[in-house]
């Protein structure tokens, strides 16, 4: 070409086709791995070429093959191996009586002149069919009209018997031997050939070779090529494909493969349609043939033309061509189906021929020097030199000679057409090197489900971003954990029936609240109704004792109420004005206390309990420090379970006002002072010291019990209210007495030689210090305390001393600033004391036989879990103790119900001992902050001394007794669940 | 009490989710449904046919399901509100849920 022209082009054909199929096999190939060759070898003939041509105008014509210089490089070697098998003595001898048979007939035909002459053994069915088709056209002339139906018959029978023979050469005697007595069964050729001799003969020959059992020769070549092959390969990786053009020996080829079973996992991949003898295979089947030997399941597949084209298989590095006598452009796509990954040296295409025994070709590499074994391609067909390699030879022969036009563009051989630019001349097409390159090949599957497409769902819109917080905050959108409620966090509030809107609460709802409380001990004694009655008060201890929600329960919240307002209406009456003013103080401090404790209830999971609770108390106002006290109980052990220490300071400093606020509610601030004081001793004193203040404490607490009782008897008789007050004044100094008692410990001493020097100067004037030494003797001797009362009684004497001691301290402060006030207390305690008494003194009686009932272990539980960390509390508990003896049997009670409980928690608590020194400690400093305010407290109190205080006490007591009751079964619930 | 003025739950919503948890339920029961035969048999049973065919409820019991539903969270929030209100804040917290949740169960 003079001058470069622009060109489109219009396709890549690898086999740009034969005569008759030409747009059928003008196939596109880009293959990844360019290994597609294109036009390598061409059948198609001159005027097919010329048509295409023609037909698409086409002005230029590339043509390569392997052997171009920019084809070369991306192909792979690929060995072509063409291999003779000797076709055998029986097959050569019924090939020799077919040709027998033939031969009278051809001679027919040749003699009508509808058939070249050539020699019959070369002929073929197609040149037959060729014929046949030439004569239905052009009948000869001189050929009468009646025999043209003898010359059909002619060819039909010379086709057949070609096909037989054809059969024969190129698959074995079996499927001729089939394919014979289908013939034979029915037709015109049965009709012509049943009365043949010759072909009787010859059909008693195939039978007689194939009841020898005798495999065909290629049928045991191929399994030598193929075991050959799977010893030098892993027959895990390497592919084969075995190609036949007939099905029947496709089977033949499964069956003999069978005997290799070991070493071949073979399958056979067949067409669809279904034919007489073998069924086909639906698409579904194929696929899956395919998709397992893609996978390994199969290594061998024996395929029929099915599987010449489009099968990319990698992994095939060997193909079989069982029959090679088909048109070269399928030889060329079997070919193809290897040597698609790996180098030429491991693929390899073995082409099986038969070997004719009789030496009917001289030359059978005549004039096909690029097969012989010098060629190229190591040729080594094994071809069989009967019709089979003849025909193979012969149409590669046609290739080659196409090849010859195709040259230089095929300049010479094809007229062009010069066909006008179809791009406008604007668009200057530039070569660009592009490469396109699949990452990852994706199998065209199921459809996946739009499943995980996850819309932010529209609610989410709505929602304000605290909300969505919110709801992140519980629900996880990516963890599979969200949150769940928990059916048993809060077991000691599924005691008591909750508050209901419009769904009351079913028979199953009060069968668990029965049950729980049943678990928690919380059973009313029998008598419980009759105390309730007679003491409403006492009652209400019960009812607090245990029941933290009762007061949520209306039937039993409103006579607690009742009773404590009727205490307070008492004192309120037997008060002067100056009680309600009081009472709003005292609100008011609920108030911030209230405020303080509610975020650190928060904090914990359940101090909202408590904080409930006191928005519950919040009727009665007396309850209220006590309920404060609980809280801080409760955050104590929280924190010691928690080791959250700051949260105990701050509890611990509110601790510290609620007890200056019970302090201001007390009459005997001076007392309570001294208390501080003492706690202050305590806290200053080691951990330990601490500890054995609380036991101590406790018996007091029991101590103080028992003298209730007594007071109560005193009161029942009129006895003098200076007795009561004594006695009242007592616990406190046993309470002291415990600080005292302290002293034993060598820690201590300090602290006590302080207090003893105060108590000295107090004892003169407590006159009741004697009978608290006896009550404390009581105490000794009840069983109930056992350990205690051992402890007690060898320290009794002790003790006394120390009680002795200890008031003189106690009575220094106060004697200074409020001896005078004590007096006035004590006359208008009378009165409420009187009610009080009376219902102290039933109450005491009942706690008393309680604490008897109880057994020495809970105490001594109790003594550990206040250990652990509640110093604050149990000086708190113990002003409330003092005030009120009975609070304390009802605890002991509460506890002796919840022994197992108690004894698991205590075990709990000595663990965080280390963490509650330290409580201890900032305790210590907290309570030197308490100080100041106490003196503030003080002052005021000073004012109220009067008619106040006093009545106070008595109903304060008895509220924080119940409520402190409470506290202590909480802790021991919450212990009970940090257990679980 | 206005029921049928009172907002509700969509019935579609309630619908979608009971199927949600059928399809979650059946397909447990596949996996699991080999072992224990009996349940298996009674299934296949009442027909094989059946087995495939999702579970449904009809328009009444889908009403009844939600104000069944309705009863149940306004009470629940009602029940969780108080304790919210007794300990004096403002938001319903999980653990105020927790309390009554026991109960509130066992009620309906």
């Amino acid at each position: 070409m003079s001058m470069p022209v622009q060109l489109r082009i219009l396709a890549l054909t690898a086999t740009p086709g034969c005569k008759l199929q030409l747009s059928s096999h003008c196939v596109l190939k880009l293959s990844c791995n360019l290994n597609a060759y294109i036009g390598c070898h061409y059948s198609a003939k001159q005027p097919a070429i010329q048509q295409i041509i023609d037909n698409l105008y086409i002005s230029t014509l590339e043509y390569r093959n392997e052997h171009d210089h920019d084809v070369s490089p991306y192909i792979h070697n690929r060995k072509i191996e063409l291999i003779e098998v000797p076709l055998g003595q029986d097959a050569s001898d019924v090939n020799n009586k077919l040709l027998e048979i033939i031969r009278p007939y051809v001679a027919k035909l040749h003699a009508n002149g509808l058939i070249q002459n050539r020699d019959y053994q070369t002929l073929s069915p197609v040149d037959l069919l060729s014929s046949r088709d030439k004569f239905r056209q052009a009948p000869p002339l001189d050929l009468p009209h009646v025999k043209h139906g003898e010359v059909e018959a002619y060819f039909a029978v010379l086709i057949t018997l070609y096909h037989i023979r054809k059969l024969l050469s190129s698959h074995g005697i079996r499927p001729a031997y089939e394919m014979l007595e289908e013939k034979l069964r029915q037709g015109p050729f049965s009709r012509l050939m049943s009365k043949n001799e010759d072909l009787m003969n010859a059909k008693l020959l195939m039978q007689r070779s194939l009841s020898h059992g005798a495999p065909s020769p290629k049928l045991s070549k191929l399994l030598e090529v193929l075991i050959n092959h799977f010893q030098t390969r892993d027959p895990q990786n390497s592919r084969v494909i075995i190609f036949s053009n007939f099905r029947g020996s496709v089977r033949d080829i499964m069956n003999a493969l069978e005997s290799i079973r070991d070493l071949v996992k073979a399958t056979e991949f067949i067409g669809q349609s279904s034919g007489k003898a073998l069924k086909g295979q639906s698409q579904k089947v194929q696929q899956a043939v395919l998709e397992k030997f893609r996978a390994g399941g199969y290594n061998v597949i024996v395929a029929t033309s099915i599987g010449e084209e489009g099968l990319d298989i990698m992994e095939v590095d060997l193909v079989i061509c069982f029959d090679a006598n088909v048109s070269p452009l399928r030889m060329i796509q079997r070919m193809g189906r290897t040597g698609r990954k790996h180098d030429g040296r491991s693929a390899s295409s073995v082409m099986l021929f038969f070997l004719p025994n009789l030496s009917e070709f001289d030359d059978p590499w005549g004039g096909f020097p690029h097969v012989g074994p010098s060629a190229t391609r190591e040729g080594k067909f094994l071809a069989c030199q009967g019709s089979e390699l003849k025909g193979y030879m012969r149409k590669q022969a046609s290739s080659r000679s196409i090849n010859k036009h195709m040259r230089n563009g095929g300049m010479n051989s094809f007229s062009f057409h010069s066909s006008p630019r179809m791009i406008p001349h604007i668009f200057k097409p530039e070569v660009q090197f592009v490469e396109l390159s699949i990452e990852q090949f994706v199998p065209r599957g199921k459809k996946l489900k739009d499943d995980h497409v996850m819309e932010t769902p529209p609610f989410r819109e709505k929602l304000t971003l605290a909300e969505t917080d919110l709801i992140a905050k519980y629900f996880h959108p990516t963890s599979e954990s969200t949150w769940r409620p928990s059916l048993i966090a809060f077991p000691s509030v599924q005691a008591f029936p909750s508050k209901v809107c419009k769904v009351m609460h079913s028979c199953r709802t009060e069968m668990l609240i029965d049950s729980m409380q049943h678990l928690h001990g919380l059973t009313f004694p029998g008598g419980n109704g009759n105390f309730f009655v007679e003491d409403e008060v006492s009652s209400a201890d019960h009812s607090v004792a245990g029941i933290v929600e009762q007061h949520d329960s209306p039937t039993k919240d409103f006579p607690a109420l009742d009773n404590s307002q009727a205490a307070n209406s008492q004192l309120g009456l037997t008060n002067s004005a100056e009680s309600p003013l009081r009472t709003s103080r005292m609100k008011e401090k609920h108030g911030r206390d209230s405020g303080c404790g509610s975020p650190q209830a928060h904090s914990f999971v359940f101090d909202s309990d408590f904080v409930s609770v006191d928005a519950c108390g919040k009727v009665l106002i007396l309850s209220v420090p006590s309920l404060y006290w609980e809280d801080v109980m409760h955050s104590k052990h929280a924190s010691k379970i928690t080791n959250e220490l700051l949260n105990s300071l701050k509890q611990e400093a509110r601790s510290v006002k609620t007890l200056d606020e019970i302090m201001q509610t007390e009459a005997v601030q001076n007392i309570t002072v001294c208390q501080k004081k003492s706690i202050e001793l305590d806290t200053l004193s080691t951990p330990r010291f601490c500890e054995t203040d609380f036991e101590k404490e406790r018996m007091l607490n029991e101590v103080e019990k028992i003298p209730e009782t007594p007071d109560g008897t005193c009161e029942m008789a009129d006895e003098a209210n200076i007795d009561l007050r004594d006695t009242e004044l007592s616990p406190r100094l046993t309470n002291l007495i415990k600080s005292g008692v302290v002293p034993e410990s060598p820690i201590a001493d300090s602290g006590l030689l302080k207090q003893e020097r105060r108590n000295e100067s107090f004892i003169p004037d407590q006159a009741s210090s004697p009978k608290l030494c006896t009550e404390l003797i009581l105490r000794s001797s009840s069983p109930v305390e056992s350990d205690r009362g051992n402890l007690e009684n060898s320290s009794h004497g002790r003790k006394v001393s120390i009680m002795k001691d200890e008031m003189i301290p106690k009575m220094n402060p106060v004697s200074s600033t409020r001896c005078s006030p004590i007096s006035p207390l004590v006359v208008e305690v009378k009165s409420p004391l009187a009610n009080l008494t009376n219902s102290c003194g039933s109450k005491s009686w009942h706690l008393s036989s309680g604490e008897k009932a109880e057994t020495v272990e809970p105490v001594q539980v109790f003594k550990r879990l206040r250990k652990v960390g509640n110093c604050g509390k149990d000086r708190s508990s113990k002003i409330m103790k003092k005030s009120s003896l009975v609070s304390l049997a009802n605890r002991a009670k509460s506890l002796s119900g919840a022994n197992p409980i108690q004894t698991k928690s205590g075990r709990g608590k000595k663990k965080p001992g280390n963490g509650v020194r330290t409580f201890i400690d900032e305790e210590a400093e907290v309570s030197t902050e308490a100080e100041v305010s106490t003196e503030e407290t003080d002052d005021e109190s000073d004012s109220y001394d009067d008619s106040f205080i006093d009545d106070r006490i008595n109903p304060t007591a008895g509220s924080t007794q119940i409520e402190s009751g409470r506290v202590d079964m909480m802790a021991v619930y919450r212990l009970l669940t940090f257990s679980f | 009490m206005d029921d049928n003025e009172a907002p509700t739950f969509e019935p579609d919503l309630i619908r979608a989710i009971f199927k949600h948890i059928w399809i979650k339920k059946a397909q447990e029961r596949e996996r699991n449904g080999f072992p224990n035969t009996e349940a298996g048999d009674s299934e296949v049973g009442a027909g094989t046919s059946k087995k495939n065919r999702p579970t449904s409820a009809n328009t009444n019991a889908l009403k009844l399901s939600c104000e069944l539903l309705r009863i149940f969270i306004t009470e629940a929030i009602q029940r969780a509100g108080t304790i919210a209100e007794a300990e004096g804040s403002t938001m319903i917290e999980p653990t105020h849920l927790e309390r009554i949740l026991p109960q509130l169960l066992l009620d309906f």
